[in-house]
């Protein structure tokens, strides 16, 4: 569990104080599936920084499993968001000069894990996600969502209770995105807490809490009893049980939670191939009901109709 | 994190950028290559130098002599250059050395002149196997004939070397370290292993070349050429066995009309036969007989080749018997090996006497040193039973000690104090002769040729590890410059794997490991070039060097601290970054 309470953050930008957040006060329990999101902006990456450790609040008491940890030393941070923390970028932030085997390696690396375990979770996490085959790879030889499942593998590998992701599918098209959002939701079934922040509504509507923030303050923490997961209609076809073989030296703590524990299932590995396929399946039988629009105006799709003006562009200049 | 981790995460990063860690290396290689070749060649050069000087007495001293002095007015001068009531030997013992070049083959040779050296090489035929195509053809005894022709026509190793002669006063005066004894006859003698490497091959011990001898000079005789048209091994087997039944009575008697007998003197080979075998001809030594004319010769010896060949005439088989021009030869001595000199006192001894006199003979001398017994001066026979070469080398023999020139003396004092004063007189009284001090003689103690020698070497070795030192140091800015660059361009990665839990500590190590690593390696490439630039030096010079074990810790040591040092700033920047940060940086 954890739980922020009257978190500040200001910064000092010359003569000004920037308020990032302003007395912001949060709880999200164990095995939750959180979406934070806001406009840009709006403070919410801070949060999420201040959530994951990346960063310390100004004044505000922060606890994780019911520990003060605000005042933590830099060292005593890197240990928490080593054990407790997975992290999910935008950007999937995985070293470029790696292979994926050897950046989901890393954080294992400094959990100071033998050499064997380390072995056996790596290659667990990137079955989990399905990148088995590609572990040799470097990112660069990787697709966006391929990237982005080697960097959940690496989020997974040591096991947290909690998966932050930071605009997990930003840059992503929506079927990878879809992808990623399945693996998380797969995940949070498994009993990890999983807080993601978007700016996108279509993400926060397969979330059960969906928490506004605003100008550095919460508008709204609504929970959505109406929300269908991809992973619903997959739960039958499960079969491997490789992650629960972990859980014996997981830090998930899946006692807490007794709801969770009732419901909780295998995961599948899926491959790329399956993955699409059911997912056109639950599209066909409109089990993943269409996502209503909101008026926001996505980055994509302006990209898109630069797009449209350049090729309008080049094609005039070929008539020419 | 381990430390393990960080050296193969170090190692993935430098390999990931090869060309720059090069680069970044190569001011430490050069720096290490310079601390370690330089002052490895510096010591050994000067230990070789300093401890050979330093077997020597500190109260020996050494006289070298330029102009023409006979060793008699030498001897007469330090007998009387002391004050008079008191004796020379009541200072000093001292031994007066004459040495001169010589020429020594491995084979006997026919002309000893430098000319027909020359002449001696480019007539003779070279035989090989390739002469004898039909060789596997051949009978049992053509092929040993063919065997002796190309064993024959080997090119002797001449060697040409400066051979010392000194008294019996020398062992006492200069303490060489040999395995053996010192000469105490004229016709024994005293020769290092260059020389003995040179003369019998390298697979001989020391115990086996003492009992060996050696020959300076050659047989003296006149050469007689029987050259046949063709090789016709028949006549080659019938003169052999001719000269084989006649080895023991080698006086071959001819009579010729008129009641007149010719008698010659066949002369032995080294080999012990009478003939030697070369090219198309067969030839003889005679010893030179001054009352036969070259037609007298020529009739004696046509007469013993047709005994040999049982033959009428010798043209009808094309067999011409040619009187080869009669040389002046030159008596050769032979040498009984009593002792070897050790390679460190031979060094010295070669080094003193070719770089400390000026004379022009030397410059042709081989390294070898070679000693014998010059009958001692003390006796009155005045003989100096020494070989002896003059410069148009036309004689070859014994001379007088009234008329050969010293060439350099020992001197030995009998104890510290009385060292300057009596060199003092020494040096009075040569002057006093007509000498000048420098130009005509010059004195050297061993001691402080030592000392100089290890002053030179020790400012030498601190110049060059000044030098090395402040090399070192640049390289070692060049790492502390790509650590910074490396630094700012991996700012998002430092940013990962803070997010990711790396500690502060691991992110130092990291990076420090890093700049070790370029160091480290930089300095055992280092290390790797100037061993194999050791083993090429120590070859090309013929000395053995080693890099002394100081330069390769030291080199290690300060390759450490300049990664450690040079590294840390750049290490503890990074890992001082804050994690939000580092992230945030594009």
């Amino acid at each position: 569990m954890i739980e922020l309470r009257n978190i500040k953050k200001y910064y000092k930008m010359g003569d000004n104080v920037v308020k990032a957040l302003d007395d912001v006060s949060l709880k999200v329990e164990d095995g939750e599936f959180v979406t934070i999101i806001g406009p840009s902006g709006s403070g919410k990456s801070t949060l999420m920084n201040i959530i994951g450790c990346l960063d310390k609040a100004t004044s505000g008491s922060y606890l994780i499993d019911g520990i003060e940890v605000s005042n933590y030393t830099e060292n005593q941070l890197a240990y928490l968001r080593n054990k407790k923390m997975g992290f999910i970028f935008q950007g999937f932030n995985l070293l470029q000069n790696l292979s994926a085997y050897e950046n989901v390696d890393l954080p294992l690396i400094y959990q100071g894990l033998s050499l064997s375990e380390r072995k056996e979770r790596v290659n667990k996490s990137l079955k989990l996600v399905g990148m088995s085959e590609r572990m040799k790879h470097k990112p660069s030889e990787l697709s966006g969502g391929q990237q982005q499942r080697v960097a959940i593998a690496r989020a997974l590998a040591t096991m947290p209770m909690y998966i932050l992701a930071d605009e997990p599918t930003g840059n992503l098209d929506s079927v990878t995105g879809e992808e990623i959002m399945k693996i998380l939701k797969n995940l949070n079934k498994n009993g990890t807490t999983v807080i993601i922040i978007t700016h996108n509504d279509d993400i926060a509507k397969l979330s059960r809490r969906v928490v506004r923030i605003h100008d550095g303050k919460i508008e709204s923490d609504i929970v959505n009893e109406n929300i269908k997961s991809y992973g619903d209609s997959i739960d039958e076809s499960l079969e491997d049980n490789s992650f629960d073989s972990c859980d014996e030296n997981s830090q998930i703590q899946i006692e807490e939670n007794p709801k969770l524990k009732e419901k909780q299932e295998q995961i599948e590995i899926l491959d790329n191939k399956d993955n699409d396929e059911k997912l056109k399946e639950d599209m066909d039988s409109d089990k993943i009901k269409p996502v209503k629009t909101v008026p926001i105006k996505r980055k994509k799709d302006l990209s898109e109709k630069k797009v449209l003006v350049k090729s309008k562009k080049s094609s005039r200049k070929e008539e020419l | 994190m381990h430390f393990l981790q960080a050296i193969k995460m170090a190692s993935k990063s430098l390999w990931s950028n090869k060309l720059r860690s090069f680069l970044t290396m190569l001011g430490i290689i050069i720096g290490v290559v310079t601390v370690s070749l330089l002052t490895s060649v510096a010591q050994g050069v000067s230990d070789v130098i300093v401890s050979s000087i330093r077997t020597q007495s500190t109260l020996a001293v050494f006289m070298n002599m330029n102009n023409n002095l006979t060793i008699s007015s030498a001897d007469s001068i330090i007998k009387t250059s002391q004050p008079e009531d008191k004796e020379a030997n009541d200072y000093f013992e001292y031994s007066l050395i004459y040495s001169t070049n010589t020429l020594v083959a491995n084979e006997s040779l026919d002309i000893i002149t430098q000319d027909g050296i020359e002449n001696y090489f480019s007539l003779k035929k070279q035989y090989t196997m390739q002469d004898f195509p039909n060789y596997d053809s051949m009978t049992d005894e053509e092929k040993a004939l063919a065997s002796l022709l190309i064993q024959q026509s080997r090119k002797p190793t001449i060697l040409k070397t400066k051979i010392n002669g000194i008294d019996a006063n020398f062992k006492n005066v200069y303490e060489l370290e040999i395995d053996g004894r010192y000469p105490e006859n004229s016709n024994e003698i005293l020769v290092d292993g260059e020389f003995i490497k040179t003369y019998f091959g390298t697979d001989i011990t020391n115990e086996d070349a003492k009992t060996r001898s050696v020959t300076f000079g050659i047989e003296t005789y006149t050469k007689i050429n029987l050259s046949m048209e063709t090789l016709n091994f028949d006549y080659i087997k019938a003169i052999s066995d001719y000269f084989n039944s006649k080895v023991e009575d080698n006086l071959f008697k001819v009579e010729v009309g008129s009641g007149r007998v010719l008698e010659i003197k066949i002369i032995k080979n080294e080999n012990g036969n009478l003939y030697t075998i070369d090219d198309n001809s067969v030839y003889i030594n005679i010893e030179p007989i001054s009352t036969l004319t070259n037609e007298d010769l020529k009739i004696v010896v046509e007469n013993i080749i047709k005994t040999a060949l049982e033959l009428e005439s010798l043209e009808e088989e094309g067999i011409n018997v040619i009187i080869s021009d009669i040389y002046d030869t030159f008596k050769a001595k032979t040498y009984n090996i009593v002792g070897i000199i050790s390679d460190n006192s031979a060094s010295l001894i070669s080094n003193i006497s070719n770089n400390m006199s000026n004379s022009s003979s030397n410059k042709n001398s081989n390294s070898s040193v070679l000693m014998t017994y010059m009958s001692s001066l003390s006796s009155t026979s005045g003989t100096c039973y020494m070989l002896y070469d003059d410069e148009n080398a036309t004689t070859f023999g014994e001379k007088s000690v009234d008329y050969s020139p010293i060439s350099y003396a020992y001197f030995r004092y009998k104890s510290e104090s009385v060292m300057s004063s009596s060199t003092t007189n020494l040096v009075l009284a040569f002057s006093s002769a007509g000498y000048t001090y420098l130009s005509d003689f010059m004195l050297i103690s061993f001691s402080s040729v030592a000392s100089i020698m290890s002053n030179v070497m020790n400012v030498l070795t601190i110049m060059l590890t000044v030098i090395s030192v402040i090399s070192l140091i640049v390289g070692g800015i060049g790492i502390m410059n790509i650590m910074l660059v490396a630094v700012t361009e991996r700012t998002r990665e430092i940013g990962i794997r803070k997010a990711i839990g790396a500690k502060k500590s691991s992110i130092l190590v990291q990076f420090l490991v890093e700049a070790l690593m370029l160091s480290l390696i930089g300095g055992l490439i280092g290390l790797g070039i100037s061993w194999i630039g050791i083993l090429i030096i120590s070859n090309v010079m013929e000395v053995s060097l080693t890099i002394p074990l100081w330069v390769i810790g030291m080199s290690v040591g300060f390759c450490t601290a300049i990664g450690l040092i040079f590294g840390m700033f750049p290490a503890v920047k990074a890992s001082n970054m804050q994690p939000i940060d580092a992230l945030r940086r594009e």
